[in-house]
């Protein structure tokens, strides 16, 4: 287990997470979900010792992760830097990162290479946004840790790369149960991966549950416009979406009995996101 | 502790880069000790010492200035802590000094298989210029460090500052530490002094370059300690 106990991290002129307490269990997929800025990217550099809290502790497994080799040998952590320089070869990567975890999988990671299509002979410098995120990807999914991070991990992918990022994740995970952090702003392609969802907001955990509670919060329902509007008066909508005369209506809370001219559908991830975040 | 990876990776990356700096200096020595022999045949007259062992040093420093920000990332990326990061480029400074120092005092013999147009460097043993480079290589390695881990740390109004006042001041320094060893009562002669010591001999001269090695190795890791990647260390 990950746990962050009151974490907070300031920069010069701001302050980034504010006595934040989350934890990530084992063998489950987490969304880390927020806006530009939210202050996900920092949490997972703490996590991974890339940054220093201000204040706060982080433990790995009931370990300090705070210049801990052994802690910090249990995360692999794709992040939306690159920190191999240009000159670096695709192979040399995998080469090295075999090196630093015996736990590596090489053959694992040439042949997901070739399914996206990634010359491993390539530099870095070489590559386009989207293979360098693969690379990356493809790197944190090989490395054999029990806990794999990825920040953005599909930044520049098009949409057949995304789905076989997708189907490769659930593959390893189904096939070497681990805990996956999936800090992403493409909520909807997530939401039916994830398990758990965290929403940061300005530095501070906002919602910490499981996706089937989430679901519970609330509902959408869909019809005639009239009716949709009609039923929905006087209760908590977040959000709504018109096509022609037909209504989508978001709504927080009870669903309570509804009329057979409305269809109702589990509430929609990216709405409550939206609805909560900019509240 | 991943010591043992860390140290093994910067041998790796690092090993193409020596291999030709070796090569390089050996296959010039060999060069220009039989030309320069060819020429005392001839009737030309003239000395020849190529300070192998000095380029060495030079050499090294580079080693140091490239040894910060790349490995840190390297580090970073592979779980790797900062302490175990700067360990192995301790461990890679004595290692790559010693034997840099030792190659370097070997080259610098070559010239002396034609005594007639060899002239020496230094008068000690081949142990104390051994020690010597030794000594001045890990300073030299541990001052590059220091200045790439400064830099990397620095936002770039501090690296202008910088950049242009510590060697305004070193130059100032230089002056008058030169004019207060010439001239006794000088504000700076105790601090002169030690330069006229250190250079009295080969061996206070490597005994000042250790100090100023581990003085620097220190101010690399106070430099390392709470470094970040490079992206968000910009932003505090």
């Amino acid at each position: 287990m990950i746990e962050a106990k009151n974490i907070t991290k300031k920069f010069r002129h701001v302050t980034a997470l504010k006595r934040l307490n989350v934890s990530f269990g084992e063998n489950r997929i987490y969304g880390l979900l927020g806006r530009n800025g939210a202050g996900k990217s920092t949490l997972l550099n703490l996590i991974t010792n890339r940054l220093i809290p201000s204040e706060g502790f982080l433990y790995v497994d009931g370990m300090p992760a705070m210049e801990n080799d052994t802690a910090l040998g249990r995360i692999s952590y794709m992040s939306e830097d690159t920190l191999y320089e240009p000159s670096v070869r695709v192979r040399r990567m995998f080469e090295w990162s075999k090196l630093f975890n015996p736990g590596f999988d090489t053959d694992y990671a040439n042949g997901l290479a070739a399914k996206f299509g990634l010359d491993p002979g390539k530099k870095f410098g070489q590559l386009s946004t989207g293979y360098r995120s693969i690379a990356k990807l493809v790197a944190t999914l090989a490395s054999g840790a029990e806990y794999l991070l990825f920040d953005e991990p599909v930044l520049g992918l098009d949409a057949n790369h995304r789905q076989l990022f997708y189907e490769e994740l659930l593959a390893r995970y189904a096939e070497k149960p681990c805990t996956v952090i999936l800090s992403t702003h493409l909520i909807e392609e997530v939401s039916a991966l994830i398990g758990h969802v965290v929403i940061i907001k300005d530095g501070t955990i906002l919602l910490d549950r499981p996706a089937e509670e989430i679901q519970d919060m609330g509902f959408t329902v869909s019809g005639r416009k009239e009716d949709v509007l009609a039923w929905s008066s006087g209760k908590n909508i977040l959000g709504t979406q018109e096509i022609g005369g037909l209504m989508l209506a978001h709504i927080l809370g009870d669903r309570g009995a509804v009329p057979e001219n409305l269809t109702v559908t589990p509430l929609d991830l990216q709405q409550l996101f939206i609805h909560l975040t900019n509240a | 502790m991943k010591l043992k990876q860390m140290t093994l990776w910067q041998l790796k990356a690092n090993s193409t880069a020596f291999l030709i700096f070796y090569g390089i200096l050996l296959a010039l020595a060999v060069t220009l000790t039989i030309v320069f022999f060819s020429l005392a045949g001839s009737g030309y007259t003239g000395t020849f010492n190529f300070g192998a062992a000095a380029i060495g040093a030079f050499f090294l420093f580079v080693v140091g200035c490239s040894s910060f920000s790349e490995n840190l990332h390297i580090a970073f990326a592979n779980g790797v802590s900062r302490r175990t990061h700067f360990l192995s480029f301790l461990l890679l400074s004595v290692i790559a000094s010693a034997v840099t120092a030792a190659f370097g005092v070997a080259v610098d013999a070559i010239p002396s298989l034609s005594p007639a147009t060899w002239q020496p460097l230094f008068t000690e043993s081949p142990w104390a210029q051994f020690l010597f480079f030794l000594a001045l290589n890990m300073a030299l390695m541990a001052l590059g460090y220091f200045i790439a881990g400064a830099y990397y740390r620095m936002n770039k109004a501090a690296r202008w500052i910088v950049s242009i006042c510590i060697p305004a001041g070193l130059i100032v320094l230089a002056v008058f530490t030169v004019s207060a060893a010439e001239v006794p009562g000088m504000p700076l002669s105790a601090f002169a002094q030690i330069f006229i010591w250190m250079a009295s001999s080969l061996m206070n001269a490597a005994l000042f370059w250790i100090v100023f090695a581990a003085l620097f190795f220190l101010f690399g890791w106070l430099v390392t300690r709470r470094a970040g990647v490079r992206q968000q260390q910009a932003a505090a």
